[in-house]
C-alpha cells in the first residue's frame, strides 16, 4: 500500500466512522481506564465497539525521530467471557539526521485478538483473564500471549499485564521476541473521569527468549473520560530507565524516550 | 528471581480467595456490572434511582427482563 493511498484511507475511514457515531444516539461505550494494559474484564455477549488507538513514539537523542503507529478496531463480546477483536495496524517513521530510514505510512500487520475472562468480576480477590493475540504482515508472522489481571477496591482499580511476543520472519526464518509487564493504577474522580499512572517495562531478546538484547520501563500518567456514548485515554510515558545504556542510562536503540498513547472508543 | 516468585505467589493467593455471594442475584450484579464499573453500593441511589438506572444500564449490559428484575431486586431489597 503506498503512503498517499494508505494515509487516505486511514483518515477517510476514522473521520467517517467518527463523524456518523457522534451523531447517532444508540450509541454507548464501555470503560477502558488504561492504555498500556488490559483489565481482566470483557465486553457483555453481543456488544460491539469500535476503536481508534494512536500512538507516537519519539526521540532517540539524535537527529529528529518521531513514529506514529494509528490502529483501528472491531471488538465483538461472542459470550459474557469471551471477546473477539479484529484490527489493523499502520506505521510512520518521520526521521532526519540520523541513520534510522523514514518510512511512510502504511499497513503493516492485521491483527486477531481474544480474551477470555476466567471468573466473574470481584468472584475472587484477583481477577484473572487470557488473551491471545495472533498478527500477521508481510512476510513475517507475530503471536502474543498474555496473562491479565486487575483488582478493584472502592474507588481505585489496578491491573497488571504478563505478556509475552514472538516474532517469526517467514522469509529470512528469522524469530525474535519480547516479554513485556505492564502496571496500572487508577482512581475514579467521578463517573466521567479517572486518572491513573501507568508502567512498562518492555524486554527483547534473540531468538525465543535465548539471548536478552535491551530493556527498557517508562513510567508516566493516565487520564480517562467516559461519557454514554464514547470513552477517551490518553497516557504519555517516559522512559526511566533502560540498558545496555546509550544515554543518560536510557536504552535509545531500540526504544525511544517518549511515548503518548490515545484510545477512542464508541460501542454500536 | 524471588520477586518473580513473590509475584506468582501472590497472584495464586489472590485467584484462590473466592468471594461468597450471598444470593444469585448478587452474583449476577457483579458478574454484569464489574467489569465496566465499580459496584455502587445500594444505599447510593434510591429505589426509584435503581429503577430508572437499571433501565439504562440494562440497554448496556445487554440484560435480558429477567436478568434486569433479579438485578434490581437485589439492589433494591
Amino acid at each position: 500500500m503506498n503512503k498517499v493511498n494508505s494515509t487516505a484511507s486511514y483518515f477517510s475511514i476514522t473521520t467517517l466512522v467518527v463523524i456518523s457515531l457522534f451523531f447517532t444516539n444508540q450509541i454507548k461505550a464501555d470503560t477502558k481506564f488504561f492504555a498500556r494494559s488490559y483489565t481482566a474484564y470483557t465486553l457483555p455477549a453481543k456488544a460491539l465497539e469500535l476503536e481508534f488507538w494512536q500512538t507516537g513514539r519519539f526521540d532517540k537523542s539524535l537527529g529528529n525521530y518521531y513514529r506514529w503507529q494509528p490502529r483501528m478496531e472491531v471488538e465483538y463480546g461472542v459470550t459474557d467471557r469471551l471477546t473477539a477483536s479484529m484490527y489493523l495496524n499502520f506505521n510512520e517513521v518521520k526521521s532526519t539526521g540520523n541513520n534510522i530510514p523514514s518510512q511512510p505510512l502504511s499497513l503493516s500487520t492485521t491483527s486477531f485478538e481474544f480474551r477470555y475472562r476466567l471468573t466473574n468480576p470481584s468472584e475472587y480477590f484477583i481477577d484473572p483473564a487470557l488473551y491471545f493475540e495472533l498478527s500477521y504482515g508481510g512476510d513475517k508472522i507475530e503471536y502474543e500471549p498474555k496473562l491479565l489481571f486487575t483488582k478493584r477496591f472502592e474507588k481505585f482499580i489496578s491491573v497488571m499485564n504478563i505478556n509475552s511476543e514472538i516474532e517469526r520472519d517467514i522469509a529470512g526464518k528469522e524469530t525474535e521476541s519480547a516479554f513485556e509487564l505492564t502496571l496500572g493504577l487508577a482512581y475514579e474522580l467521578n463517573k466521567n473521569f479517572s486518572i491513573g499512572l501507568e508502567f512498562r517495562n518492555d524486554r527483547n531478546f534473540k531468538e525465543v527468549y535465548e539471548k536478552e538484547e535491551n530493556q527498557a520501563s517508562f513510567i508516566g500518567p493516565t487520564i480517562n473520560f467516559r461519557s454514554d456514548r464514547i470513552y477517551f485515554v490518553v497516557n504519555f510515558l517516559t522512559q526511566v530507565s533502560g540498558g545496555p545504556a546509550t544515554n543518560n542510562n536510557l536504552e535509545l536503540s531500540s526504544h525511544e524516550k517518549y511515548e503518548i498513547r490515545t484510545i477512542l472508543g464508541i460501542e454500536l | 528471581m524471588k520477586y518473580t516468585l513473590l509475584v506468582i505467589f501472590v497472584i495464586i493467593v489472590g485467584c484462590s480467595a473466592s468471594k461468597n455471594f450471598i444470593s444469585k442475584e448478587e452474583k449476577l450484579y457483579s458478574e454484569k456490572c464489574a467489569g465496566c464499573h465499580r459496584l455502587y453500593p445500594k444505599s447510593e441511589l434510591t429505589a426509584q434511582g435503581w429503577k430508572t438506572t437499571m433501565e439504562e444500564m440494562g440497554k448496556r449490559a445487554k440484560l435480558n427482563d429477567e436478568e434486569k428484575k433479579m438485578i434490581l431486586t437485589y439492589l433494591t431489597e
